[in-house]
């Protein structure tokens, strides 16, 4: 059964880098191919931009631009009434482009997968009901198909995090360290 | 019970090594472990069927991650993943990381926990 997803750029960023690092392209696109992945025309312009910098993270968006994904348009009155229920009108930090990813997920009643985890923790925090995601923890569960806990866990910290968030801040790293310990501690 | 958990860090010569001031962050202190120490925690533990070997090998974990990983403020990295683990195990509840981790802190780790649980039940239906 392929299912439906909604991602920001930041989760579709992490998620074709994770295939590039994993060593295991093959596997990787197998099982990513158990989704639907669907993203807001926003996303595409930004994956655009992306693409044409000269870095791994421009692979990754060109390698996205090419995969079968829709792209679906979200009217921009659509984002600003969402902008005033979550009270982030004329705020900086969460952006029209992570807005309408969670616009379409609740439109299309599908999971949010979103690596900007100020914005993560905004959403699930106001709709507390709803599956919204760190994209990372999407990319353990592909992996963990075909590899062990431990080397999903070597794979995050020692490949994904350093290539993906060259700077990150320790709250980050170990944001990431808790939710990814609390995903694999009980799928093992 | 945080106090406890925090008192018993120092006395695992934790605090030794963290208030040490070294800005480079080098976990070069001996670790002092002994039964007595560990044993101090037992009656949490069996309440929430967590062996004492297991405990350690959290606190290993904790420390190689944070020494591997964490590229400033070690100390910190150690002591919320303490707290986090000890949170996500039972041990700890919400109101027992505030005073250490503070109140947006505790709401983001507590967050990151409730996302990783709620996302495991939505990828295992």
């Amino acid at each position: 059964m392929v299912r439906e997803i909604v991602c920001d750029t930041s989760a579709i960023i992490t998620l074709f880098l994770s295939c590039y690092l994993s060593g295991n392209e093959d596997e990787y696109r197998h099982e990513l191919g158990q989704y639907r992945l669907i993203a807001s025309n926003l996303v595409y312009s930004e994956l655009k931009d992306f693409a044409v910098q000269d870095d791994d993270l421009a692979l990754s968006a060109q390698e996205s631009l090419s995969y079968n994904m829709d792209f679906l348009s979200v009217e921009l009155e659509d984002i600003e009434q969402y902008k005033k229920i979550l009270g982030v009108v004329g705020r900086r930090g969460i952006t029209d482009c992570d807005i309408s990813g969670l616009y379409l997920s609740f439109d299309r009643n599908a999971p949010f997968f979103i690596d900007d985890f100020k914005a993560q923790f905004h959403f699930s925090s106001f709709f507390d009901d709803r599956d919204i995601f760190f994209g990372v923890l999407l990319v353990c569960s592909i992996l963990a198909e075909f590899m062990g806990e431990k080397e999903v866990f070597s794979f995050i910290f020692d490949k994904l995090v350093p290539n993906r968030w060259a700077n990150i801040s320790l709250r980050n790293l170990l944001t990431i360290k808790h939710a990814v310990s609390e995903y694999l501690t009980y799928y093992s | 019970m945080v106090n406890s958990m925090v008192k018993w860090l120092e006395r695992f010569s934790i605090t030794g090594f963290l208030n040490s001031g070294r800005e480079d962050g080098n976990m070069e202190k001996s670790m002092i472990m002994g039964p007595d120490v560990i044993s101090e925690l037992t009656p949490y533990l069996e309440e929430k069927h967590i062996s004492q070997s297991q405990l350690v090998s959290i606190i290993l974990k904790d420390l190689l991650f944070a020494e591997k990983y964490a590229k400033t403020n070690q100390t910190y990295a150690i002591v919320e993943q303490f707290l986090v683990d000890l949170y996500r195990v039972g041990i700890l509840e919400y109101k027992d990381l505030l005073p250490v981790l503070g109140f947006e802190r505790s709401l983001e780790v507590t967050n990151a926990i409730r996302t990783a649980k709620r996302f495991r039940s939505w990828s295992e239906k």
